[in-house]
């Protein structure tokens, strides 16, 4: 098998937008954390938390969207508590994110533990899946059918909430509020507008989709929690946000960047290559991306002054 | 005239005692909810690290790989950087001391000290890399740090396990260490060693460096205001990038004296975590060296007593990650007493100047 079969085929885009949902959900997440002025360090930890609660509230209310709910009202929680210690009570937003990371390491595994009698997964649980949806038509067009039909609910919910977003935050008063708290809270206290109030509600945006995207990695990337199954996907998610400018289709655009680079990742995997060197590709892509951005970014600045 | 320690400089240790107690009381509740037999197990996580020496010399030994990513944090943190490879630069040091007691073959304790050297160049490098990109293209450190920390994951494993691999062995464990390649014993009836010797030798050498030397000064101007010290003269980029070597030095040599004091084979598969500790004993150490050893001694002591609880009882061990977490969050909670501070501050002022007007 040859490389180029490896990359050119249907079935590594179609790879790619199936991984790069979670990152697309975390750095939808990082967006509106970063729109709200509240730093979006907290969301690798947020969805790991979230994505023990998708399979466990799956589990008991038997039903997938049960799962969903549980996942979104954990990741609320987690964002609140992120913005309480950062926004209320002084916390160092870096501390608190790393804060966050090893309390939902540690709580996650304890409650698999707990749940299951074993740290490594919720397997036994049989926790339900979210279901993927066959688009009618556009199944049967060649090549483009394949890629873009058969994703889970949740994949096209990503994208669908990229183009939500980027009305709310342009075009409805709230969303323009909440930008305008983010980019300088003195000047929108200064116009009497309720800064706590904005930042509450990117709280809860934030928390919402960083739930998905941990209930998209064990309700629909696989069908379990994992240990540790975010694997970094919400620091990936982060980059992507700045890389993106903070502007919704930009961001959508490097997140599928980083999908092909997992894609390719596994896909290269056919070829005998070793496995750990290539799992390798998704974070070494990552350093490269950012710093050639940074780097035209920091060149840009310099000209202007 | 008498200086009296103002009581203001006490309410950031309140502060910590206020987090550790929180964090203590919330784990004791989380035990007696959820466990069969509480009470044993309680009495295993506070008092069992006490109850044998072997035991608490697992205390004793535990707190060696603490110490150095502790201090590598320190040192990583100072220029007002977030640099986290500390947790990859700790697993390329073992990795890279592997490599090199096997590769280099040379006579006794030489072969361990050059290992061990090795193991420190190889963490310098994962950390020098986040701080260059910043340094030199502006990236955000936090974010190639952890990128780093997943590479450094899987490139380990991959020299491990397609050079190194044991195949005698039924997990993949690299081969033993050569005869002498490792630290010894300092303790009968222990696995104390001479890592944690060198680890205290290392809190001294980061104290001295960070409170006598010109460069630590300078390091510490650059964390508080990196444009003042550009203005001052310093070559703050340069600063930074010796700051991120020296966190790294430290993180993969304390990744070497751990490997080499407590292994005959390297058998690690996954991030071990001590870099994540360490930003909590640095913490707590309230970002002093000096200080570091105790903050070490404190989770090792919480550590071994969950190992003891997690083994005799239905409590998993991940229970001290909730711990750390509430410890962070909450000693790193500034405005918590920040009130009763500033009052305590105002008034203490008022004091002195009374007792100066008082003078005249």
């Amino acid at each position: 098998m040859s490389i180029w079969s490896v990359v050119f085929s249907t079935d590594f885009f179609f790879t790619a937008i199936r991984l790069m949902t979670p990152i697309l959900f975390a750095a939808l997440a990082c967006m509106v954390f970063s729109k709200g002025g509240i730093d979006p360090i907290g969301t690798e930890g947020i969805m790991l938390s979230c994505a023990l609660a998708g399979p466990v509230g799956g589990y008991f209310s038997g039903s997938a969207w049960g799962g969903v709910i549980a996942a979104l009202v954990v990741g609320i929680i987690l964002a609140f508590v992120f913005g309480y210690f950062t926004l209320i009570l002084d916390t160092d937003p870096v501390l608190a994110g790393i804060a966050l990371n090893t309390l939902s390491g540690g709580l996650t595994i304890f409650m698999t533990y707990y749940l299951t009698g074993n740290k490594g997964s919720t397997q036994s649980l049989n926790s339900p899946v979210v279901a993927n949806i066959h688009i009618p038509v556009i199944e049967n067009i060649p090549i483009l059918g394949p890629i873009v039909s058969g994703h889970s609910i949740l994949t096209y919910v990503s994208l669908l909430l990229t183009f939500l977003l980027t009305v709310f935050f342009w075009k409805t008063p709230c969303g323009l509020r909440i930008r305008a708290v983010g980019e300088n809270e003195r000047s929108a206290a200064s116009v009497g507008l309720n800064i706590m109030k904005y930042k509450y509600i990117s709280l809860l945006i934030a928390g919402c989709l960083a739930g998905l995207g941990g209930a998209y990695m064990s309700m629909s990337y696989v069908s379990m929690f994992s240990r540790d199954m975010i694997a970094g996907r919400g620091w990936i998610g982060m980059a992507a946000e700045s890389m993106g400018f903070g502007i919704p289709w930009k961001i959508a655009c490097s997140v599928f960047i980083f999908g092909m680079a997992d894609s390719l990742a596994i896909r290269l995997q056919m070829l005998n290559l070793p496995t750990q060197l290539i799992s390798c590709i998704p974070y070494v892509v990552t350093i490269i991306a950012i710093s050639i951005y940074s780097w035209q970014r920091s060149r840009i600045k310099k000209g202007k002054k | 005239m008498k200086t009296k320690k103002p009581l203001s400089g006490y309410i950031e240790m309140l502060r910590m005692m206020m987090a550790i107690f929180i964090s203590l009381i919330i784990v004791f509740a989380i035990i007696l909810l959820i466990s069969n037999e509480p009470l044993s197990a309680l009495k295993d996580f506070v008092v069992g690290p006490f109850t044998s020496l072997r035991r608490f010399g697992n205390v004793i030994e535990g707190m060696t790989p603490l110490i150095f990513t502790g201090l590598a944090v320190i040192v990583l943190f100072k220029p007002g950087l977030y640099n986290l490879a500390m947790e990859g630069a700790f697993f390329m040091g073992m990795v890279a001391a592997c490599a090199a007691s096997l590769t280099f073959g040379l006579p006794g304790k030489l072969n361990l000290v050059a290992a061990m050297l090795a193991a420190a160049a190889a963490g310098a490098v994962v950390c020098f890399i986040p701080g260059v990109l910043k340094v030199k293209t502006t990236a955000n450190e936090l974010v190639t740090s952890l990128m780093m920390n997943y590479i450094c994951l899987y490139f380990g494993l991959w020299i491990i396990n397609s050079f190194f691999y044991d195949p005698s062995q039924n997990s993949s464990y690299s081969y033993k260490f050569p005869e002498g390649t490792a630290l010894d014993k300092i303790i009968e009836g222990t696995r104390i060693n001479q890592g944690t010797i060198l680890a205290l030798l290392a809190v001294l050498i980061i104290w001295i460096v960070l409170k006598k030397t010109p460069f630590g000064f300078k390091a510490g101007l650059v964390g508080e205001n990196n444009n003042m010290a550009d203005y001052c003269g310093i070559k703050s980029g340069n600063i930074i990038l010796m700051t991120q070597i020296a966190g790294g030095l430290l993180a993969g040599f304390g990744g070497a004296a751990q490997l080499f004091g407590m292994f005959e084979r390297f058998q690690y598969s996954a991030l071990p975590g001590y870099g994540w500790d360490g930003v909590l004993i640095a913490i707590v150490a309230r970002r002093k060296a000096q200080y570091v050893p105790f903050a070490a001694l404190f989770l090792s002591y919480l550590r071994i007593g969950a190992d003891i609880m997690s083994r005799n009882s239905d409590i998993p061990f991940e229970i001290v990650n909730i711990i750390q977490a509430v410890m962070v969050l909450l000693i790193s909670a500034t405005a918590i007493l920040s009130g009763t501070k500033k009052k305590l501050i105002v008034k203490e002022t008022r004091e002195m100047e009374a007792l100066k007007e008082g003078g005249k």
